[in-house]
């Protein structure tokens, strides 16, 4: 299968979190100078920490940029139910949504970076989860809102 | 994050709407703490790279340094462990703004991100080193 937009930018060395979110920008034609820099930090499930991965919080910013808030009174439920069947979804086709359970690896550490590098885990877990995290946001966010209800 | 952007004087029309779905560990799951994704956002925003060929060291050591310090302070990262509470259920979170957590927990870990944040940002850089 052709690889996505996000999987594309992944193999010209972006990491999952600045490919997921620069990607969907890219889709929706939004430019941003503060996008990729943004999501630089989130490799490797946070700096490295082998926490939540960076394809899901590119994610999460992506769909905030489309449903989120400017202002503090205003709702955030569309943001936060799109952002809850993104995850369910994500975690139902990858397994998991944190770095060290979805690789297998500790990214902790310079040595344990280079064996991920080299192991098979980048092509056969990354950017599977990148091209994932990037067609189930545009699925979602292309996605017509719901009639608003009657209250 | 939008605290860092004011001092910072960085005004952008995605923020802070990009960081909104964080809330409560990713949209109320519990997961890692949305003032350590918006510090991490916020490190970014000063070291972060346009280029895939550009180095990311700097953002990823300071957002290290900064996981490290906020873990020490805090005890952890996740939103779960933070505030002893389930926000996945409106029940959840009704139960949580009930609570003195808001105030005990989140304005503290808000208040202690920032900190941590300005402080890495404004630090000098050191020389550069000869290669």
């Amino acid at each position: 299968m052709e690889p996505n937009r996000a999987q594309q930018l992944a193999a010209r060395g972006y990491h999952s979190g600045e490919a997921v979110l620069l990607a969907v920008c890219q889709e929706l034609g939004i430019e941003s100078e503060i996008v990729p820099r943004i999501a630089s930090g989130f490799g490797y499930g946070i700096s490295g920490r082998g926490t939540v991965c960076g394809a899901v919080v590119g994610s999460v910013m992506a769909i905030g940029l489309r449903h989120g808030r400017e202002e503090p009174w205003q709702q955030r439920d569309n943001a936060h139910s799109l952002v809850q069947e993104f995850c369910q979804r994500f975690e139902e086709e990858m397994g998991h949504l944190c770095c060290r359970d979805l690789t297998g690896m500790d990214p902790s550490t310079p040595e344990g970076i280079e064996a991920q590098m080299s192991s098979d885990v980048p092509v056969r877990v990354c950017l599977p989860a990148i091209g994932t995290a990037f067609d189930l946001v545009m699925e979602l966010i292309e996605r017509p809102d719901p009639p608003a209800a009657d209250d | 994050m939008l605290a860092v952007c004011q001092e910072l004087g960085i005004e952008n029309e995605v923020i802070p709407r990009v960081a909104t779905a964080f809330g409560g560990g990713i949209a109320g799951r519990g997961d890692v703490c949305g003032a350590v994704v918006g510090s991490t956002m916020a490190i970014g925003l000063r070291y972060g790279r346009e280029e895939s060929w550009q180095p990311r060291d700097k953002a990823y050591a300071l957002t290290q340094e900064f996981c490290q310090r906020f873990e020490e302070e805090m005890g952890t990262l996740s939103c779960r462990e933070l505030t002893g509470m389930d926000l996945s259920t409106p029940e959840g979170q009704k139960a949580f703004y009930a609570s003195d957590v808001p105030i005990r927990v989140c304005l503290r870990a808000g208040g202690t991100a920032f900190r941590l944040v300005m402080e890495l940002l404004e630090r000098p850089e050191p020389p550069a080193a000869d290669d």
